[in-house]
C-alpha cells in the first residue's frame, strides 16, 4: 500500500531531478569557419558559407549580421559540414563594413567583415549653397558642397571626382574639379569686386544638381551728396520740396542694393531736428520735405548705418510776408488779422497759422488758421480793459493793444 | 501499527503548527514594516521603468582636419555631440521598445526610414536588442561656412550589445568600429544623414594619465602593502557619520564633524578608513563639482589625521543593464582622474559586495560590469591600487588578477572566516587579502533578546584579531565606528528583526562613548 510519506517522497525526489535538469551546464567547444567575398557592391546577394566544427547534427546557430544601420539576426541549423547562408539584396543595399557573427548557445564562435562599396552617383545630386549671398568686397566668402550618393542613398566613395562650373558676375565662367572627401565635397567661392549673381553647377558622373545661385551684393556705400530738386525759397509751410541722394555706390564703384535704408538728418531753423528714413531705388534716396514754416536755414545731412555720409545741405527760406494787417472790430469783439498778403501780392494761403501771444503772458497763446486772408481771435469772454499782445505770422511778429470795453 | 501511525500524525501536526507560525510572524513583520516605510513614488505614481535621462558615453575630439572648410566654435561641438549622442540613445531605446521613440528629430526625411527598418526588423522576430555606445573619439573634417553641415568620423566606437528573446539572453557581444559621419542642421536639430561603418582606425586615445612617483601612495610588494619605503599594515574601520549615514554622508555633508571623528579614529589606534561614494548621490554620470568637492575634503581631512582611504564605488548601484555602463564609466572616469595623484587614497573599492547582486541580477551581467569597469579604473587612475569587497570568500577570488589585493567580508562564524582564509590564500596565491569589513552587533532587544552584548563584541574582535594574525597578519576594516539611530531598509532587510541589530555594530555608542572593543585597536 502506498502510504502518504512515500508520496511525499516521490514527490521531493522528482522536485530535486527537475532542478537538475534546468541547472545542468550547457558547453560548447565548437567552431565555426566563415567564408565569403571580403568585398562587393551594394544591393548584389552575398553568399557566405559557414563551416561548423564540434557543433552536434540538429543545432541551430544564431548568425547576427551588423551593417551602418542595424542588426539581423538569423537562426540556422546545422545539417552538414557546411551551411550556405544567403544575405536578402535589400540588407546588402547599405554599404560600410557588414560584421557577421556566429554564436551557438550564446558564445561567439566566429567573425567576418564584408565590406560593402556603394555604387555611381546617383540622382538627386545633393548640393547646398552657403551663405546665400555675400559682400562683393573681394574678402567675403561662400561656400558650395555637395553630398553626392549612390541610388540607395548611400555616400558614394572617398576620391570621387565632381566638377564645379561658375559663372561670375562679372562675366568669367570657369570649372574647378574636386574630389569627395570623407562623404562630401566643398568648395569655397571668394568674392570679386563687381556685384551681381553668381552661378553655380555640380556634377559628377552625368549626375547634376540643380542651379545655385549666389547673390554677391555691394559692399557698404562711399560717401555721397545730396540736393534739393525744385524748392520754393519761402518758409511757406505749405509747399514740398525734394531731397535727392547722388547715386549710392560702394568703393568698388558697385551700385547699392534697392532698398538701402538712408537716414536723413534735418534741423530746422526753429532749432528742432528730426531723422527722416527713405530707401534706394537704382542706388538713389528721395525724400520730400514740407518747407519749414518759419524763415531761416534748414540743414540737411544724410548717412547710411555703417557706410558713407553726405554733404551738409544748407537751405534758406525767406518770410512770404513783410507784414501784418490788423484790426480790432468792437462791434463783433474779435480781433481781425488780415488781409495777409505774400510775396506775389496774393493772399498767404488758407490754413496758415496764426500765433497770438498775451504779452503780460496771463493768458494761454491763442492760434487760428487764414480763411481768405483772414483770421479771427474773438474776445467776447474777455473781461473788459487793454491787452497788449503780440501777433504771429511765418515767423513775422506785429505788437497790437486790444482795447475791450 | 497503531502507535507509528500517532507519531506520524503528531509530526504532519507539529509541521503545519510551525508553518501557521512562521505565517504569523512574517505577517506581523510585513505589517511591521508597512507601517514604518514611505510610499513607493515609482509605483504611486505608475512611472514607467527607470531608464537614465541622460546618456554619457566618453567622448574625446581628437585633431581637426588641416582644412575643415571654417572653424568650428566649442558652442557647435557642444550642440553637435549633444545630439549625436542623444539621437544614439533614442535610438538605443527604440530597440528596447521595439517601436521608434522619440526617434525622428534625430535623422533627415532620408536617414529615417533606415534607422526604423532595423528596429522593425528585430521586432517582427521577437528579439529585444539591448545596446549602448560606451567610447567616442571624433576627428572632425568639414563644417560648412553657414554651420549647417558637418562631417565628421566617429574613431573606435566602443557598442556593447545583449540580444533577448522572450527576456532569455542569447548573447552579448563587444565589437569596435569606425563611423563616417554626415549631419545637417535642420529646425535646430542636428540630424544623422550619413552613417557608414568603417574597419576601425589605430587611433588611440588623446588622453594620456601620468605615472606618478608610487612612494608616495601605498603600493603593495610580495603579499604586503608598502608606503614610503616601509612596510604598512591597514588596520581600519568602515565609517558613516553618526547622524548622517548611508546616503545622507553626502546629501547632509559636514566637514566639521568629519573632522572630530577622524581625529577619534586616530586615537581609537586606527590608520585606514573605508568611505562609500553612493551612486545616485553622486548623480551617476554627470558628477557635480560639489560632491567632488566633498570628496576633495574627507580625503584632506584624512590626510591631516594621517587615514589612508579606502574608497568604496558605486555602492548602491544595482543596475547591470547596458544602459548603465555609460553613467558608471563617467562616473569612474570624473573620481578617479580627479583624484589620481591624492596620497591620502589606499585603494578603490569598485564595488561593495557585488556577489550579493548575484541572487537579483544574471550573475553573467554583475561580471559583465565588473570586467568592463575593471581595466577603465586601472586606466583613469594608474598610481592607486584597486580592489573589489566581495562579501563572501568564496567569490573573492573572481577577477584576482585583475585587482591589486582581495578584499572580502565576513559577518559568519569564526570558524566560517578561518575556512574563508584558507579557501582564498589557496586560490590567490601570493595576493594579498584583507578583510574589509567584520563585526557583530551589540543589540539586545525584542527582536533578539538573547542577542549581543558589549562582552560578546569585544570578545568577537579579539578573536578575529587572533585569526588574522595566525594566518598571516591580514589587513582589516572593522565595522563600524558608530551605532546608528536608523537604517534605511534596503541595508540589512525590510523587518525589524533584521533592522535592529543593523544598528549596534558600531565600536562607539550613539553618544560617542565608547564599547570595550574600541579598546582593541591601540
Amino acid at each position: 500500500m502506498l502510504k502518504l510519506d512515500h508520496i511525499v517522497m516521490l514527490f521531493l525526489l522528482l522536485w530535486v531531478f527537475s532542478r537538475c535538469k534546468h541547472d545542468a551546464p550547457i558547453s560548447s567547444n565548437g567552431a565555426v569557419q566563415l567564408e565569403s567575398d571580403s568585398t562587393l557592391t551594394v544591393g548584389a546577394g552575398l553568399v557566405v558559407g559557414i563551416h561548423p566544427v564540434n557543433i552536434p547534427l540538429g543545432e541551430k546557430i544564431l548568425i547576427t549580421c551588423q551593417n551602418s544601420w542595424g542588426m539581423d539576426v538569423l537562426e540556422k541549423e546545422v545539417n552538414g559540414s557546411s551551411i550556405r547562408l544567403i544575405l536578402s539584396k535589400k540588407f546588402t543595399r547599405i554599404s560600410g563594413m557588414i560584421t557577421l557573427k556566429v554564436f551557438y548557445l550564446g558564445k561567439e564562435l566566429g567573425r567576418k567583415q564584408i565590406e560593402v562599396l556603394p555604387k555611381k552617383t546617383a540622382e538627386p545630386l545633393d548640393a547646398y549653397l552657403g551663405a546665400k549671398s555675400i559682400l562683393a568686397d573681394g574678402k567675403d566668402w561662400a561656400m558650395i558642397t555637395a553630398i553626392p550618393t549612390d541610388t540607395f542613398g548611400n555616400p558614394v566613395e572617398n576620391h570621387t571626382p565632381i566638377t564645379y562650373e561658375i559663372l561670375r558676375p562679372d562675366g568669367t565662367q570657369y570649372e574647378i574639379q574636386a574630389t569627395t572627401e570623407n562623404l562630401v565635397s566643398f568648395q569655397i567661392i571668394n568674392s570679386l569686386t563687381k556685384a551681381g549673381k553668381t552661378f553655380i553647377g555640380v556634377s559628377l558622373n552625368g549626375v547634376a544638381s540643380r542651379e545655385k545661385e549666389l547673390l554677391e551684393v555691394a559692399d557698404f556705400p562711399v560717401n555721397f551728396t545730396i540736393k534739393a530738386d525744385s524748392h520754393s525759397i519761402y518758409a511757406d509751410d505749405h509747399q514740398f520740396f525734394k531731397i535727392k541722394t547722388s547715386v549710392l555706390r560702394d568703393r568698388n564703384n558697385n551700385i547699392m542694393p534697392e532698398g538701402t535704408a538712408v537716414s536723413f538728418l534735418c534741423k530746422e531753423p526753429s532749432g528742432t531736428g528730426r531723422f527722416l528714413n527713405s530707401y534706394t531705388i537704382d542706388g538713389v534716396a528721395e525724400l520730400s520735405m514740407q518747407n519749414p514754416k518759419e524763415a531761416g536755414t534748414l540743414e540737411i545731412i544724410a548717412s547710411v548705418y555703417g557706410g558713407g555720409k553726405s554733404n551738409v545741405l544748407t537751405l534758406d527760406f525767406a518770410s512770404p510776408i513783410d507784414h501784418i494787417n490788423a484790426r480790432y472790430e468792437a462791434v463783433n469783439q474779435r480781433l481781425n488779422v488780415g488781409p495777409l498778403i505774400a510775396q506775389l501780392n496774393q493772399l498767404v494761403p488758407n490754413g496758415t497759422q496764426v500765433k497770438l501771444v498775451f504779452d503780460n503772458n496771463k493768458l494761454p497763446t491763442l492760434l487760428q488758421e487764414v480763411v481768405d486772408g483772414h483770421a479771427y481771435f474773438d474776445f467776447t469772454d474777455l473781461p473788459k480793459g487793454d491787452y497788449p499782445v503780440t501777433i504771429f505770422v511765418y515767423g513775422i511778429g506785429k505788437k497790437f493793444v486790444i482795447n475791450r470795453k | 501499527m497503531f502507535k507509528n501511525k500517532k507519531r506520524s500524525y503528531r509530526i504532519y501536526l507539529g509541521i503545519i503548527v510551525l508553518l501557521i507560525a512562521s505565517l504569523a510572524l512574517s505577517g506581523i513583520g510585513k505589517a511591521w514594516y508597512y507601517f514604518n516605510s514611505g510610499a513607493d513614488r515609482s509605483r504611486a505614481l505608475n512611472l514607467p521603468p527607470n531608464i537614465p535621462d541622460a546618456h554619457t558615453p566618453l567622448i574625446e575630439w581628437l585633431p581637426d582636419d588641416p582644412n575643415t572648410g571654417r572653424a568650428m566654435e566649442p558652442f557647435t561641438r557642444q550642440q553637435i555631440m549633444g545630439d549625436y549622442i542623444r539621437g544614439l540613445y533614442q535610438w538605443q531605446l527604440s530597440y528596447l521598445a521595439g517601436k521608434p521613440v522619440g526617434l525622428k528629430e534625430y535623422f533627415t526625411p532620408s536617414s529615417y526610414p533606415k534607422a526604423l527598418n532595423t528596429i522593425s526588423t528585430l521586432e517582427r522576430k521577437k528579439l529585444t536588442l539591448h545596446q549602448t555606445d560606451l567610447e567616442h573619439h571624433i576627428q572632425l573634417h568639414f563644417y560648412s561656412a553657414d554651420g549647417q553641415i558637418v562631417s565628421f568620423t566617429d574613431k573606435r566606437v566602443l557598442h556593447k550589445q545583449r540580444l533577448y528573446q522572450n527576456n532569455t539572453k542569447l548573447f552579448t557581444t563587444e565589437s569596435i568600429d569606425d563611423f563616417d559621419v554626415v549631419m545637417l542642421l535642420d529646425d535646430g536639430y542636428w540630424r544623422l544623414k550619413h552613417f557608414v561603418k568603417r574597419t576601425p582606425s589605430a587611433t588611440t586615445s588623446l588622453k594620456k594619465d601620468s605615472l606618478l612617483d608610487k612612494s608616495k601612495m601605498v603600493s603593495i610588494r610580495k603579499n604586503q602593502f608598502w608606503l614610503y619605503g616601509k612596510a604598512f599594515q591597514p588596520k581600519g574601520i568602515n565609517y558613516y557619520p553618526q547622524q548622517t549615514p548611508w546616503s545622507f554622508f553626502w546629501t547632509k555633508y559636514d566637514s566639521t564633524i568629519i573632522k572630530k571623528d577622524f581625529r577619534k579614529i586616530q586615537q581609537l589606534g586606527f590608520n585606514t578608513i573605508r568611505i562609500f561614494i553612493n551612486f545616485q548621490d553622486f548623480e551617476r554620470g554627470t558628477v557635480p563639482e560639489l560632491r567632488l568637492l566633498q570628496l576633495e575634503n574627507v580625503l584632506t581631512n584624512a590626510e591631516k589625521a594621517h587615514l589612508k582611504v579606502i574608497v568604496t564605488l558605486f555602492d548602491f548601484m544595482g543596475d547591470y543593464r547596458l544602459l548603465n555602463f555609460a553613467p558608471s564609466d563617467r562616473q569612474l572616469e570624473t573620481i578617479l582622474r580627479r583624484f589620481q595623484k591624492h596620497p591620502a587614497i589606499l585603494a578603490w573599492d569598485l564595488k561593495n559586495e557585488p556577489d550579493l547582486d548575484f541572487k537579483h541580477h544574471p550573475t553573467e551581467d554583475v561580471k559583465e560590469w565588473l570586467a568592463w569597469i575593471l581595466p577603465r579604473a586601472k586606466q583613469y587612475d594608474p598610481n592607486h591600487l584597486i580592489t573589489i569587497g566581495w562579501a563572501y570568500p568564496e567569490n573573492a577570488s573572481l577577477f584576482k588578477d585583475q585587482v591589486d589585493f582581495v578584499s572580502f567580508h565576513s559577518y559568519r562564524s569564526l570558524n566560517d572566516l578561518t575556512a574563508g582564509i584558507d579557501l582564498l590564500k589557496k586560490q590567490v596565491n601570493s595576493k594579498a587579502i584583507v578583510l574589509e569589513e567584520f563585526g557583530v552587533s551589540t543589540y539586545r532587544g525584542i527582536w533578539a533578546p538573547l542577542g549581543g552584548s558589549e562582552e560578546k563584541q569585544a570578545t568577537y574582535f579579539r578573536e578575529v584579531q587572533k585569526i588574522l594574525k595566525q594566518k598571516g597578519n591580514v589587513p582589516y576594516l572593522a565595522w563600524t565606528l558608530y551605532d546608528f539611530s536608523d537604517v534605511p531598509a534596503d541595508i540589512a532587510g525590510k523587518y525589524p528583526w533584521q533592522r535592529n541589530p543593523q544598528r549596534y555594530f558600531g565600536i562607539l555608542k550613539k553618544d560617542g562613548s565608547p564599547k570595550k572593543a574600541a579598546l582593541l585597536f591601540k
